[in-house]
C-alpha cells in the first residue's frame, strides 16, 4: 500500500473511533442542559485570547463544548452514512439479483429504472426524496423523523449503482456449474439465490459499499448543511457547520472550521481506505498508473 | 459513459440507431421525471382544503373536487399536467404566487453564468494538469496530482465555499460573500459579466464550483492519457523511433474524445451542485430557488425544478454523446 494511503487512513481512523465512542470519550455531554451555561457561550479555542480550559476547541452559542458536540455530531454522521449505505446495498442487491436471475421483461424494466435514476446526480435525488418525505409527514413528526428520512433519502439515491453491480455479478454466478448442479438436485430457487449466488455477489457489492460510504457521509453533511437533514437539537457535522457559518462574520471562525476539518478527515480516511480496497479487489486497475 | 460502451453501442446499431436509442432514453427520463413531478404535486398538499377551507362540509368538498377536476382518473390528470408542462405551464408557486415557469426563467441566467464561468476555470486547468500528470506516470508530480484529487473528492462543496468566504470575504475583505450585485439587464437576460462589481460577486461561487469539478476532470484526463500512451500504436511509433512529439500527438488524439465527452456530461452534474454553491453564497439562481421550494414544501415549484433539471440533463447527455461521436472516428461505422 502506498504511504499516502496509509497516512490518510490513519488520519480518518482515529477521529472515526473517537466519534463512535463519543459518549465515553467526549469531555462533556452536550445534550445535558444541566452541564451547559450561557456564560460559556462563544468561547474561542483554549489557546486563543479569551479561551479557557476545559473548552479546548471553544464553545458554540449555547455554551456547548465544541469538541464534545463535534464528536457526537460525527457519530451521528457516521451512523447515518452507514445506515444509508446499508439500505442502498440491501435494496440494490435485491433488485440486481432478482433482475439478473429473472431476466426478461422484469430485468429490462428494473435496469431501465436504475439507468434513468443514474442520469440524475445522487445529491439531487437525495434532496428531492428528503423534500418529498417532509411534504408527506405531518409537521409535528418532521423533526422527530428527520434523521431516518435523511438516511432513507441517501439510501434511495444509492441503490441503482448497487443494483447494476449485483446484476452483473449475479448473471456470472448464475451460469456457474455448481448453480446448475444445485438446480438439478431440486433445490428451490430462493435457496439457490441465497446460498449459491449471493456469496459470489457479496464481494463486488462490499467493495462498492466502501467506495460509496464516504459519498454518503458527504451527502448527509450536505443535506444537514442545507437545513434538510439532522435538526439543530441533534446536530450532525453538517448542522454544526451550518450553525457555525452564521457566526463567521462575527469573527467566530472556530464553530464552522473544526467540524469542517473533522468531516474532511473522516471523508479522506474513508476515501483512501476505499481506494486501497478497490486496488486490491482489481489488481488490473492498480497496475495502471 | 465509457468509451468502450459507446463503441459497442455504436457497433450494435450504427450511428443512427445510437442517436435514436439516446433520444428514446431521453424521452424515458423525461417521462419518469414528469411522473415523479406530477406525483409530488399530487401528494404534497391538499388543493381542496386550500380552496374551501379545512372545515368545509363534505358536499362543498365534493363540489370543489369536481371543480378542480380531481374526480377524474389520475392518468387523465397526468396527461393534462404533462400537456400543460410541454406548453411551458408548470403551475403557480404556492410560496411566491407567480407562475413557476416565470420564476425559473428569472433565475436561469444567474445559474447559467455561474456554471459557464466555473467551467471556464476548471476545464483548462483540469485538462492541463491531468494530461501533464498522465504523460509522466510514476513521477512525483503525477503521484501528487493523484493525492490532491483524493483530497479534492473528500472536501464537500460547501466546505470549499465556506473556506473561500473565510479567506477572501472575512479576513481579506476583497470579495463579497453573498448575493449577485452589479447585474445589467440585456434583452431580458440579467448578466453579471458586464461590470467589475458583477465579476467580484461571481468570482467566489464560480471558484467553488470549479474546485468541485476539478478533481474529476484531472483524474479522467490523467487516466485516459496514461492509457493512450500504453496503446500498441504508440509503442510501435516509439519503437520505430518517431519523434516523441509525433507519438504524443497520436496519443492525445485518442485520449481527448472521452475526456471532452465526460466533461460535457459533467456540466449536467454542475447544475445539481449549483444548488449547494448557490445556497452557500445566496446566489439567486435556480438552485437556490429549488432549495427554498423544498424548505417551504412548495410542491409545484419542486415539480417544475425537477422537470427543468431532467430536461437539462437529457440535453447535455445527448450533446455530449454527439460530440463524442463527432470526435471519435472509431464510433462511426
Amino acid at each position: 500500500m502506498r504511504p499516502v494511503l496509509v497516512l490518510a487512513v490513519a488520519l480518518g481512523l482515529l477521529p472515526a473511533l473517537a466519534c463512535l465512542f463519543a459518549p465515553w470519550v467526549a469531555p462533556q455531554d452536550p445534550f445535558d442542559p444541566a452541564a451547559l451555561s450561557l456564560r460559556d457561550a462563544f468561547l474561542p479555542p483554549a489557546w486563543a485570547e479569551g479561551g479557557r480550559a476545559p473548552f479546548w476547541l471553544g464553545t458554540d452559542g449555547q455554551g456547548r463544548d465544541l469538541l464534545s458536540t463535534m464528536l457526537y455530531g460525527g457519530r451521528l454522521s457516521i451512523l447515518v452514512a452507514l445506515a444509508a449505505t446499508a439500505l442502498g446495498l440491501g435494496l440494490g442487491a435485491l433488485v440486481g439479483v432478482v433482475a439478473g436471475a429473472a431476466g426478461g421483461w422484469l430485468d429490462a424494466v428494473l435496469m431501465r429504472l436504475a439507468e434513468v435514476q443514474l442520469t440524475l446526480p445522487g445529491i439531487l435525488v437525495a434532496i428531492l426524496v428528503n423534500g418529498l418525505a417532509r411534504a408527506l409527514l405531518p409537521p409535528g413528526a418532521r423533526e422527530a423523523l428527520a434523521i431516518p428520512a435523511t438516511a432513507l433519502a441517501i439510501g434511495l439515491s444509492d441503490w441503482p449503482q448497487f443494483a447494476r453491480v449485483a446484476r452483473a455479478a449475479a448473471a456470472v454466478e448464475a451460469r456457474r456449474d455448481f448453480v446448475a448442479a444445485a438446480r438439478i438436485t431440486g433445490l428451490p430457487g430462493w435457496r439457490i439465490l441465497l446460498r449459491h449466488v449471493l456469496p459470489g455477489v457479496a464481494r463486488p457489492l462490499l467493495t462498492l459499499a466502501a467506495v460509496l460510504l464516504p459519498l454518503a457521509a458527504i451527502a448527509e453533511a450536505t443535506l444537514s448543511f442545507l437545513g434538510l437533514g439532522a435538526p439543530p437539537s441533534t446536530p450532525s457535522l453538517g448542522t454544526l457547520i451550518r450553525l457555525g457559518s452564521e457566526q463567521m462574520f462575527a469573527g467566530r471562525w472556530w464553530i464552522a472550521a473544526f467540524p469542517s476539518a473533522l468531516l474532511v478527515a473522516l471523508a479522506l480516511g474513508a476515501n483512501a481506505a476505499a481506494e486501497a480496497l478497490r486496488a486490491r479487489a482489481d489488481p488490473h486497475r492498480s497496475a495502471r498508473p | 459513459m465509457s468509451a468502450g460502451r459507446l463503441v459497442r453501442a455504436a457497433a450494435a446499431g450504427g450511428v443512427a440507431g445510437l442517436v435514436l436509442r439516446r433520444l428514446g432514453q431521453g424521452a424515458l427520463v423525461m417521462l419518469a421525471a414528469g411522473a415523479l413531478a406530477f406525483a409530488i404535486s399530487e401528494l404534497a398538499g391538499d388543493p381542496v382544503a386550500a380552496m374551501v377551507g379545512l372545515d368545509a362540509s363534505p358536499e362543498r368538498r365534493a363540489e370543489a373536487r369536481i371543480a378542480l377536476g380531481l374526480d377524474r382518473p389520475a392518468l387523465l390528470r397526468f396527461l393534462d399536467w404533462a400537456g400543460a408542462a410541454l406548453g411551458g405551464d408548470l403551475g403557480l408557486s404556492w410560496r411566491l404566487r407567480i407562475p413557476v415557469a416565470e420564476a425559473l426563467a428569472q433565475r436561469l441566467p444567474a445559474t447559467a453564468e455561474l456554471v459557464v464561468v466555473s467551467a471556464l476555470f476548471a476545464i483548462p486547468a483540469g485538462l492541463a494538469a491531468g494530461t501533464w500528470a498522465g504523460l509522466r506516470p510514476g513521477s512525483a508530480g503525477s503521484r501528487g496530482a493523484a493525492a490532491a484529487s483524493l483530497l479534492g473528492v473528500s472536501v464537500p462543496t460547501f466546505v470549499i465555499g465556506l473556506a473561500l468566504i473565510q479567506v477572501f470575504a472575512v479576513e481579506l475583505r476583497w470579495l463579497p460573500a453573498s448575493g449577485r450585485a452589479g447585474t445589467v439587464e440585456l434583452g431580458g437576460w440579467r448578466s453579471s459579466l458586464l461590470t467589475a462589481q458583477g465579476w467580484a460577486s461571481i468570482l467566489l461561487p464560480a471558484l467553488t464550483l470549479a474546485l468541485f469539478q476539478l478533481p474529476a476532470i484531472l483524474r479522467l484526463a490523467r487516466a485516459e492519457t496514461a492509457e493512450a500512451l500504453a496503446a500498441e500504436h504508440i509503442r510501435f511509433a516509439r519503437a520505430r523511433g518517431l519523434p516523441e512529439r509525433v507519438a504524443l500527438r497520436h496519443a492525445l488524439r485518442s485520449a481527448a474524445p472521452p475526456v471532452i465527452a465526460a466533461t460535457a456530461t459533467n456540466l449536467g452534474a454542475l447544475v445539481a451542485f449549483s444548488v449547494i454553491t448557490e445556497t452557500v453564497f445566496q446566489w439567486p439562481g435556480t438552485g437556490l430557488f429549488f432549495l427554498q421550494s423544498v424548505e417551504a414544501v412548495d410542491a409545484p415549484a419542486m415539480a417544475g425544478c425537477l422537470v427543468l433539471a431532467a430536461a437539462i440533463f437529457v440535453a447535455v447527455n445527448l450533446v455530449a454523446d454527439l460530440a463524442h461521436l463527432a470526435l471519435d472516428p472509431r464510433l462511426r461505422g
